[in-house]
């Protein structure tokens, strides 16, 4: 039997136990957020992230939700939030807020919100949480603006409640600068409900546990984990590999050229020599720019170690001030996302080189989400006659072309990586705005041809009920420059965007619409994995039988016989 | 021998089928048969032959007694999850073909995964789709979100439609338009249509199976239907039929997660429903002994091999949920009984890495089973965690059926988790349990607390081969004051489908603001009558007058621009003036209960989003009878050491369950041993059995 438990057996049974419970705590935050949420964007596509954090602004754990841009770019967020505001000077019911894009996820659009979590009147720990709201005035989110004070409202670190008094000031600015003051008010208050059922979570557990400290139990989870990554990256073999893609950009492509080193137990990443800030939207951050770097390491060389500041450490992530990468204010950012999707793929591109380690084949990575507005405000455009009767409306929902094939299995069609935000129903989509999609189906052999298949993009068609134009802010990529296959596997198919009666739009920026036509939306499909001749008969057989391939491009891209009837021989 | 009417209870289970018997004098007998999976109809008759024996009356005589059958099956499940229901045919509105498929990104995929599964990308896969794309037409027709018809829909192209399904093999065809909640008119004649070309083809419409907004849970619920209901339907005319040339005189009433029964007419249509009914009969059983007890809030436990299922009865009410994922990651659109489950029970495994204690969710299974069974298990166990620490006796497991070897769970820990975390095999063992026992209740915490109800004003039910060694601990750690381990707790599912109500539900979806009063009060009352409509055919259809059956109506509303619904009952008159002030006090109040005081948004429109109507005909049963006496007398006193992690070991003593009188009371730290199941009472607690035979445990000493 044993004597009394230590410091350390506590270290070995009881904050493993915690762990889990901690996350469990983050989840539940969470999913407050997503039922007292009003914008659909975090209530039906879960684009928000939750964690807690240490009194130094270490993240501890966090929920497990649709976003690694924000995750990880809130991971760095709250180190700011307590520069202004120190822990010292918190008390119980204080919230705090902040949209700036270089302090907290990259564009105005992402609101978070830091509130302090007491037990037995001590401050011990912070909750936070990043969301996504549809609107924040200015332009509408597209990359049209030309530095970021056309991109709406900027909200410093500041207050949002003291001792549990909202500050009403605040929410009255907002309110009176954005196009749905009601739901955006809304979400605002929710965040800070949500941040207050983490921490009555987070004390009751204390309670529980009456001999466990909160920090001696983050400084373990935060040491475990940098151990953990740290032995991971120790078993891959040291070098510096490269890997340069190149994308559509707004009006000139965009080269993101990465070199990735491994170094004993760390993993730098560097992206000198990558494209410099562009003039539209489309600039990152360096926050955001880190955090979609470390989610695209992370997911291939240790997906099992929890995210959190212990597991992130061991990731450095450099790229030139004034670079695509890391603009300075007030370069315009808000569109930054169509970049910073493909930073994960700009990592695999490189980590494929590393001997021993298997990583897909690029993928859509962006989402293609429908950005549109209409009514009265979208009248500006020349030719377009301004009647003052269309119904307003602002609408975003997602969606996603083909994920790259996998080592060992086909990409995952119409399902986004590395985002992981859901689809709207459309039923859903045409209940909240005057629209109709009249398609929505799979691209047949736009899966990248390989020993396993890239995932399909979808196409996508959309017009407003009662023909009247409308605006589409254009957020594409993969147009010019499709998802590459690896290993001999074949692209995917390129994008296209296009409006039903024929006319070519452009991938990026703010279009009208005429009257009576649709937009037309053909999502990327991902690159293919292995040689297209491995593919086994039985595979092509199920592609061609479900429509994923047709008969002609299974017979040119995998050189098969493909008789009546779908019988298929090589 | 009691006779009068009798209520016989089946549930098919993976290993077992159970049968519980009633009797006019609330006397429950029970048997148990193995199951037998390719005909499960065989393991139901073997139950009621094993019961017969039991009673000592032939087959015939039981059945002629009995005045319900209730049968909870996994028919519909195992289609399900082995795909083997019938080939499905799909119609859609053209365009929208592939929604099966496209999903809503990573819901239909991962949304019922453990998130370290879902978020691995490497190696996540869909579920295997429903509908072959063979076996999907599309339709051009066109209705918009205010119910225009954009685009009538063209018979001639339905009637297509429908020949080229038949000819590439529909079995059965599901017919899923946008829309067509609010208009059903073209899926109904596209029935039309189907009938005339193919008049045996089973038909199930989207707008009858699940009318509610959101076209792609809409249609895996009709496609999950159409593959699982005809093979359904067929189960249960076989059963029937036998059960029937045996001297049944009533028809089966079948078991659904909503947890009533419906009648096999209703089957079919409620076959979505049938899948995964099992666990929920423990729900029903919970309820009724928690009526039986003065226990109005109820959290059930159930602790098998593999899983930890865990259930809410709150102020007399079962918890239910609206989307549940069926065969990991398949949204549907049923009103469930809420069960929320975890991979955690006695054959569990635990590893280390050297950092970590994990426990589940991978388990041993029943084969190779726990290290101490001997039969080849590598990995330590719950169930050997439970030996090394004294809990169970290896001579005594099973009623002694199986013998344990614990030098083989002492080696498996060692080997397994204490080397790694350089701990010795007993505090290992301690540890093992307090990790299973930590993640049991902080799935108990969510179920409660998410839903706004604080676990300490609760009794917790605990039933299930497992659940009785780690009961206690778990109301220690929430609170909670009072436990329960029912008499029934080896076959409690199949007492709760026995003690079932026939049920018949409908909803309608009727989204309407609550800002214009009379509007809301004329789509509620409209959608009321059409909905009280459906109910009194249902109950006409099964020989009922509308008298004998119990109407609930209830309205699901939410804040204007939320997604979060939340389900109100509307008295009866719902429809009258002042119902838009009283809906909004009501949503105001549980919102409040759920969220906090803060989230409340009293500026925000409230909308109704559907209304619902259930009609339960209240199952006529008599109260528990109490427990006979034992027989034997206590033998002589045992006692054992339990280890504990970080404190000398604890001397408990132990008892066999046979031997205690009503009214035996016994203070911790003791083990009472039952013949399915080992119940541990810490230091502190005290037990004390009850007339009817249930243990109750005091985790805190306090009654």
């Amino acid at each position: 039997m044993t004597d009394r438990p230590g410091a350390d057996a506590l270290a070995r049974i009881r904050y493993p136990v915690l762990w889990n419970r901690l996350i469990a705590i983050v989840e539940e935050q969470a999913r407050g957020l997503i039922k007292t949420a009003f914008s659909e964007t975090v209530s039906e596509a879960g684009d928000l992230s939750a964690g807690v954090f240490d009194t130094q602004g270490r993240m501890v754990a966090q929920a497990v939700t649709g976003t690694p841009g924000h995750v990880n770019s809130m991971a760095e967020a709250v180190g700011h939030f307590l520069k202004k505001f120190p822990v010292s000077g918190m008390r119980p019911g204080d919230h705090f807020i902040t949209n700036d894009p270089w302090l907290s996820s990259g564009h105005l659009h992402d609101i978070t919100v830091v509130s302090p979590a007491f037990h037995r009147g001590e401050a011990v720990a912070l909750f936070a949480c990043t969301c996504h709201q549809v609107d924040i005035g200015g332009l509408g989110q597209g990359p049209d603006g030309r530095s970021i004070y056309e991109e709406g409202l900027f909200i410093p670190v500041m207050r949002l409640a003291r001792e549990g008094a909202f500050n009403e000031d605040l929410l009255e600015i907002i309110r009176a600068n954005v196009r749905q003051p009601d739901p955006v008010e809304g979400d605002v208050r929710s965040y800070a409900t949500c941040n207050g059922l983490g921490e009555r979570r987070l004390a009751a557990m204390l309670d529980e546990y009456g001999d466990v400290r909160f920090d001696d139990l983050a400084g373990f989870i935060v040491e475990r984990s940098r151990q953990a990554m740290r032995d991971a990256i120790r078993a891959l073999p040291d070098g510096t590999y490269r890997n340069a893609m190149t994308l559509d950009g707004y009006d000139r492509p965009v080269i993101l050229d990465a070199a990735l080193t491994i170094d004993g137990e760390r993993i730098s990443v560097d992206f000198d020599g990558s494209s410099p800030a562009s003039p539209y939207g489309i600039n990152l951050v360096m926050n955001y720019t880190l955090a979609y770097t470390a989610f695209g390491v992370r997911a291939a060389v240790a997906p099992e170690i929890p995210n959190n500041a212990g597991s992130l450490a061991p990731v450095e992530v450099r790229a030139p001030v004034g670079s695509i990468l890391n603009v300075e204010k007030p370069r315009p950012v808000c569109a930054r996302h169509i970049i910073g999707q493909f930073l994960p793929d700009a990592v695999l591109g490189c980590l494929a080189k590393v001997p021993g380690l298997q990583v897909p084949a690029e993928g859509a990575a962006c989402l293609w989400g429908i950005q549109v507005r209409g009514g009265p405000e979208i009248g500006a455009a020349p030719g377009i006659n301004d009647d003052g009767d269309a119904v307003p409306f602002d609408l975003l929902t997602f969606n996603s072309g083909g994920s790259g094939a996998r080592p060992a299995v086909d990409g995952l069609s119409a399902t986004a990586f590395p985002s992981g935000v859901r689809a709207l129903p459309v039923e859903a989509v045409e209940a909240r705005a005057p629209v109709v999609v009249w398609r929505k189906e799979l691209r047949p052999d736009s899966g990248g041809a390989g020993r396993q298949r890239g995932g399909l993009g979808q196409t996508v068609e959309v017009g407003t009920r009662d023909g009247a134009p409308f605006a589409l802010f254009a957020m594409y990529d993969r147009v010019g420059n499709p998802p590459r296959g690896r290993d001999g596997g074949a692209d995917g198919a390129p994008g296209a965007v296009s409006t039903a009666s024929g006319a070519v739009l452009r991938p990026k920026g703010k279009q009208i619409v005429g009257a009576g036509d649709r937009v037309r939306l053909d999502l990327p499909g991902g690159g293919g994995h292995g040689d297209p001749h491995e593919r086994t008969i039985e595979a092509i057989t199920m592609d061609i039988a479900e429509g994923y391939v047709t008969a002609e491009a299974a017979r040119t891209l995998y050189s098969v016989e493909v008789a009546r009837g779908g019988v298929v021989t090589r | 021998m009691a006779s009068g009417p009798l209520s016989l209870g089946v549930d098919t289970g993976g290993t077992f089928t159970d049968i519980v018997q009633i009797d006019a004098g609330g006397a429950v007998t029970v048997d148990k048969a193995f199951s037998t999976p390719s005909a499960p109809e065989d393991g139901a008759i073997e139950s009621l032959a094993g019961l017969a024996r039991n009673t000592q009356r032939p087959v015939d005589a039981v059945l002629g007694a009995t005045a319900r059958f209730a049968h909870g099956t996994t028919v519909s499940t195992n289609a399900l999850i082995q795909r083997s229901g019938a080939r499905v045919g799909l119609i859609a509105t053209r365009g929208f073909e592939d929604t099966l498929v496209i999903g809503r990104g990573p819901v239909g995929r991962v949304g019922g995964l453990p998130h370290a599964k879902a978020m691995d990308f490497l190696h996540t896969e869909p579920p295997a789709p429903l509908v072959s794309r063979r076996l999907v037409r599309g339709v051009g027709e066109r209705v918009t979100a205010e119910g225009e018809i954009l685009a009538p829909l063209d018979r001639e192209e339905a009637g297509e439609a429908v020949r080229a399904l038949v000819e590439a093999g529909a079995e059965s065809l599901a017919v899923c338009l946008l829309w067509s909640f609010l208009v059903p008119d073209h899926e109904e004649t596209i029935r039309q249509v189907a009938a005339g070309i193919a008049p045996g083809l089973p038909v199930f419409l989207s707008s009858e199976i699940a009318p509610r907004i959101g076209e792609y849970e809409r249609m895996v619920t009709t496609a999950v239907a159409a593959h699982v209901g005809p093979a359904t339907t067929r189960y249960i005319g076989k059963l029937q039929d036998r059960l029937a040339d045996d001297g049944l005189r009533h028809p089966i009433q079948v078991m659904t997660a909503a947890g009533g029964t419906t009648l096999p007419d209703g089957a079919a249509r409620a076959a979505v429903s049938v899948v995964n009914s099992g666990p929920v009969g423990g729900l029903v059983a919970a309820r009724h002994l928690g009526r039986a007890l003065g226990i109005g809030n109820v959290i059930t436990a159930d602790m098998g091999g593999t899983s930890f299922d865990v259930g809410l009865i709150s102020r007399g009410a079962i918890e239910h949920t609206g989307t549940p994922f069926l065969d990991q990651g398949l949204p549907v659109l049923t009103r469930s009984a809420r069960i929320d489950t975890l991979g955690a029970g006695g054959g569990s495994i635990a590893v280390s890495d050297g950092f970590r204690l994990r426990v589940g969710p991978e388990s041993a299974g029943a084969d190779p089973g726990p290290a101490a069974y001997g039969r080849g298990g590598e990995y330590p166990t719950v169930t050997d965690a439970l030996v090394v620490l004294g809990i169970v006796d290896p001579g005594r497991f099973f009623g002694g059926r199986y013998r344990l070897d614990p030098g083989l769970a002492e080696a498996a820990i060692e080997r397994h988790v204490a080397r790694p975390l350089s701990l010795d095999a007993a505090d290992a063992a301690a540890g093992i349990v307090e990790v299973v026992n930590g993640r049991m209740s902080d799935l108990i915490r969510k179920v409660t607390i998410e839903t706004g109800n604080d676990p300490r004003e609760f009794a917790l039910f605990a039933y299930g081969g497992a659940c009785g060694a780690h009961c206690a601990d778990l109301a220690m750690r929430l609170g909670i004051g009072r436990v329960i381990v029912p008499y029934g707790a080896a076959v409690f599912s199949a007492l709760g489908i026995a003690l079932s109500d026939i049920v018949y539900a409908h909803t309608l979806s009727a989204p309407v603001g609550l800002d214009d009063e009379d509007a809301a009060r004329r789509v509620a009352r409209e959608s009321l009558d059409a909905l009280a409509g459906r109910a009194e055919a249902d109950l006409a259809a099964s020989g009922f007058m509308p008298g004998d059956a119990a109407i609930r109506y209830s309205v699901e509303m939410r804040y204007r621009g939320q997604m979060n619904e939340i389900t109100l009952d509307l008295p009866e008159g719902g429809a009258e003036p002042g119902l838009a002030d009283r809906l909004r006090r009501a949503f105001r109040s549980v919102y409040e209960q759920r969220y906090g005081a803060s989230a409340v948004r009293a500026s925000a429109g409230l909308e109704i989003v559907s209304l619902g109507v259930e009609a339960s005909v209240v199952a006529d049963i008599p109260a528990f009878a109490e427990r006979p006496s034992p027989e034997a007398g206590p033998g002589p006193a045992r006692r054992r050491r339990i280890h504990r992690r970080g404190a000398a070991p604890l001397d408990a003593e132990i008892h066999d369950f046979d031997t205690l009188d009503a009214g035996a009371a016994i203070a911790g730290p003791a083990v009472i041993e039952r013949d399915m199941t080992t119940i541990w009472v810490p230091p502190a607690a005290l037990a004390t059995v009850d007339r009817l035979g249930n243990i109750e445990i005091a985790p805190e000493g306090r009654r």
